[in-house]
């Protein structure tokens, strides 16, 4: 009977420290985290865009916009990070700008090409199709511009044997017609943590 | 009328005194708030809309520390158009902050559209 209370004791214990699920709502502050978490990089991804827009680029002034492609852009960190989550943030604010249409019939990765492009037009002279409605000769428009960057980790130690851990972002637009690089930026996000948190 | 001179100076000396005297408030900018968790720690000073070599506005302003030690602080700027309608942006996600004992920060912002117009600030202690 000891053993059962005491037992009943420890698993109400455990039960107790464990933290409840819950969902956190948009415009909620989350919790600091040694590696890359949303808030960081939704913050990577303002202070960018913002640069971009400050710099002017975009204004192309004939009423065209341009096209641009995702190239590659380097998780050079010790994480597994996906780095489309700030691409997405990226290419999704220039499209509602109104300035600039991003391609998928070209990209550096799959997962940015739509396969489905390219099937359209697999099936020209097919009889099953009507033909006035498949995509002909010529009608793809090849990117004016590329994304593409790198994001860097760099853990030194501190005097009190703490380690500082740095991400770089960095992103850059270049001109496909000219190969000159039409923009860039790079943004840091600075964390400290103990000695024993593992960084990746 | 010695006796109305006599007012006359004392009046004119009061004048002076209170004319030297400052009041420490806060300067007021209908697009700022500050959050009441900072209380009268943060001042929002100096601030502007403009634009420069973009079709984008951006704001300007100095976070002004009015106290003796490090305050940590979240900001954020919300952007409307010229109806008053928030145009939805991850440019206006909070950003953190710091600003050491008596220090004054210049902040800016830019717009995520040309067709924002008008903005609204946002501190808050850090979360």
């Amino acid at each position: 009977m000891k053993k059962c209370m005491m037992a009943l004791v420890l698993v109400a214990l455990v039960a107790g420290c464990r933290t409840p699920t819950r969902v956190v709502y948009p415009g909620e502050h989350t919790q600091p985290t040694v590696g890359l978490g949303n808030a960081d990089v939704k913050r990577a991804a303002s202070e960018m865009l913002q640069s971009l827009y400050r710099s002017g680029r975009l204004d192309r002034g004939d009423g065209q916009m341009y096209v641009m492609t995702v190239g590659k852009v380097k998780n050079d960190t010790q994480q597994r990070f996906d780095t489309d989550i700030l691409t997405s943030y990226i290419t999704q604010e220039l499209m509602n700008s109104g300035k600039v249409v991003v391609t998928s019939a070209m990209a550096a990765g799959a997962d940015n090409r739509d396969e489905m492009i390219d099937a359209a037009r697999s099936v020209r002279n097919d009889p099953e199709f009507n033909q006035a409605t498949v995509p002909q000769l010529g009608q793809k428009v090849a990117p004016t511009h590329s994304i593409y960057g790198k994001i860097i980790q760099q853990v030194p130690r501190l005097d009190n044997g703490d380690q500082q851990i740095e991400y770089y972002f960095q992103l850059r637009i270049d001109d496909v017609k000219t190969g000159f690089q039409w923009w860039q930026n790079q943004t840091e996000i600075i964390k400290i943590t103990d000695a024993a948190t593992p960084t990746w | 009328m010695k006796m109305n001179r006599k007012s006359f100076l004392a009046a004119a000396l009061a004048g002076l005194v209170a004319g030297c005297i400052s009041y420490h408030t806060p300067p007021m900018d209908r697009r700022v708030t500050i959050a009441p968790d900072l209380g009268t720690a943060v001042w929002v000073t100096d601030v502007r809309l403009m634009k420069g070599p973009s079709s984008h506005f951006t704001m300007q302003a100095n976070v002004v520390n009015n106290t003796s030690g490090v305050v940590r602080m979240d900001y954020r700027v919300e952007w409307m158009d010229a109806t008053g309608t928030v145009i939805p942006s991850v440019v206006s996600t909070w950003q953190p902050i710091a600003a050491a004992a008596r220090a004054v920060i210049p902040l800016q912002a830019t717009a995520p559209a040309p067709e924002a117009v008008d903005f609204r600030f946002y501190v808050q202690a850090a979360r």
